[in-house]
């Protein structure tokens, strides 16, 4: 599905953010990606989405060794990526419905085929009274449930979020994180980047650990008894 | 996907904690709200007056420039035409006899006239009257001032077959063995000048026009790179989701286009309009221009026919050279 293998990653002549990164996912799997701020989970996160090529090494997505794509093929590799922005990255003209329908706008289809999909979609994440609304008149948590919105209508093969449960409230983060966990059991791999302890316990997965542009692969993060309980609501914690 | 595979939205309504069902009332609703094409790119009012404002300017002036070569090349033609079909024949002013008058046939104006009709390619010879003669020298010298002793020459109009002209050498010794001081003027150096003129002018519209492209051209290029910058956010949001850069670009070249033919049609209509008024403004000193060596440049609706192709050519150059500038820039900053 993923594999780096000795991946390196510099911003002009300045150090390497990420250094001998090596890992392989499998299709269908659900991982965290952790670290302190600045480790460079954004950094992997974007080599993960194409947004930015390795200084060194080698990456595979979905079979594919990206050195030997072309540019014209780099698209159909992005369109099974689904994609939450730390920063949501909206487009500020489109509505809500417009936001989330544009991946299936882009990737070429009409706009009957989709709008009932689209709507249900943001009315399940609870903006069904928001689908015409421009993302200025949005909250933080609202955008935040757009972007997610988008990046999952288009039934990717891979799902990567950077900090999605960062602006809405815990109730709401949950809905979101079971959301995951539903595509993820429908085959789709699964990578959300996080601080959130809480949802690292909750919903216990592999996790891949940044520290100072090194990664490694940690265990799913343990649950205490007291907090096993605190969660009784949750079938995710293993008993 | 289509609208039964969409597997988000169908796990997310099938989950027990999905709170907001999906109400039958809410569809018809969103198809109503949101037919039609979305616009991806967010309309860009002020960089879009800006450029159709140059585009208008810089379509006026072309299309001055080519009603410039049109008329320059329509005039010319005529000017020549009417130069290399009519020779002129000058001759010592004496106190001739005058068309008309008895025994004209036999004096020296006669006999030349007639040694001129038996030329082999001579259609017709006209003895131009004194008072039209004297009406050429009127734009140099006041008419009150031309004392009646100024001697002005005699002058024979010839037209000749342009297809098939007289042997101009053997024209002129037919004349001179009537009267050795008689000129053949056929007229070939203003032709040659004129021409060498004409060309001059066509060489420095060509060359306007080029300038005016390629300013243009460097005009858009701004624009688009401006435009880009300013939209970076949304092209890089389309590239990320999978937009291949061609289908970035035409979301672009559509709006350069509309602003290239309306930019156009504006700077035609201006052109036209002042080709109009300068044509309208000319009339009022038709004396002057009459009286002038070179006849009036005139131009009709037919023959600007090739400026009104003006717009056509601006939405070309702008639609192209906007396509390439958000290709390269694409292709020069995103993976």
């Amino acid at each position: 599905m993923i594999k780096f293998d000795n991946v390196g990653v510099r911003y002009g002549v300045g150090e390497e953010i990420l250094s001998d990164v090596s890992f392989y996912l499998d299709p269908g799997t659900f991982h965290f990606l952790t670290g302190p701020s600045g480790a460079g989970k954004t950094s992997l996160l974007k080599l993960m989405y194409l947004g930015h090529r390795p200084s060194r090494g080698m990456i595979s997505l979905f079979g594919h060794d990206l050195s030997n794509l072309t540019r014209n093929e780099l698209p159909e590799i992005r369109r099974r990526i689904g994609v939450v922005f730390q920063d949501f990255r909206l487009l500020d003209h489109l509505t809500a419905f417009e936001n989330v329908a544009l991946p299936l706008r882009i990737a070429g289809h009409d706009h009957g085929e989709y709008e009932s999909d689209v709507a249900e979609l943001l009315t399940w994440v609870g903006l069904g009274d928001r689908l015409h609304a421009k993302p200025s008149t949005l909250s933080g948590g609202e955008k935040q449930r757009v972007a997610i919105a988008r990046a999952v209508i288009g039934k990717p093969d891979l799902l990567l979020a950077d900090e999605p449960t960062g602006n809405v409230d815990p109730e709401i983060g949950t809905r979101i994180m079971r959301l995951f966990l539903e595509l993820n059991r429908m085959g789709t791999c699964v990578v959300i980047a996080t601080h959130d302890t809480q949802h690292l316990k909750r919903f216990p997965r592999q996790r891949l650990s940044l520290d100072r542009g090194r990664l490694s692969v940690l265990p799913p993060l343990e649950v205490v008894q007291s907090e096993r309980e605190s969660f009784s609501d949750e079938a995710e914690v293993p008993q | 996907m289509t609208s039964t595979e969409t597997r988000p939205a169908r796990a997310a309504s099938q989950s027990t904690q999905g709170p907001d069902r999906v109400q039958q009332s809410v569809l018809p609703n969103v198809a109503e709200r949101n037919k039609g094409s979305m616009q991806i790119l967010p309309r860009h009012d002020g960089e879009r007056r800006s450029l159709l404002a140059v585009v208008a300017v810089m379509c006026y002036l072309a299309s001055l420039a080519g009603a410039g070569v049109i008329g320059i090349q329509a005039a010319t033609e005529r000017w020549t035409t009417g130069l290399t079909s009519t020779v002129t024949v000058k001759l010592k002013p004496q106190n001739d006899l005058r068309s008309g008058d008895p025994g004209f046939e036999n004096s020296r104006l006669g006999l030349v006239i007639e040694a001129i009709r038996g030329t082999s390619g001579v259609q017709r010879v006209e003895l131009i009257d004194k008072e039209v003669t004297q009406q050429l020298l009127e734009p140099w010298l006041d008419p009150d001032i031309i004392p009646d002793s100024l001697p002005i020459p005699d002058l024979i109009d010839i037209q000749i077959d342009p297809l098939a002209p007289p042997d101009f050498d053997e024209l002129e010794s037919r004349i001179k063995t009537v009267d050795s001081s008689a000129e053949l003027d056929n007229h070939m150096r203003w032709n040659d000048r004129i021409l060498s003129f004409a060309n001059i002018i066509h060489l420095v519209a060509v060359f306007i026009l080029v300038i005016i492209s390629l300013t243009t051209v460097v005009i858009v290029i701004f624009a688009t790179r401006a435009l880009l910058s300013a939209r970076q956010e949304v092209v890089e949001v389309m590239h990320l989701i999978g937009a291949h850069d061609a289908a970035i670009a035409s979301e672009f070249q559509k709006s350069f286009l509309i602003t290239g033919l309306q930019g156009g049609v504006i700077g035609v209509l201006g052109a036209i309009g002042t080709i109009a008024l300068v044509s309208a403004l000319s009339g009022n000193v038709s004396g002057v221009s009459s009286a002038a060596l070179l006849p009036p440049v005139q131009l009709d609706a037919l023959a600007l026919a090739p400026i009104y192709a003006v717009p056509l050519v601006a939405a070309a150059i702008t639609t192209i050279t906007a396509r390439f500038t958000v290709l390269q820039v694409i292709k020069s900053t995103m993976y």
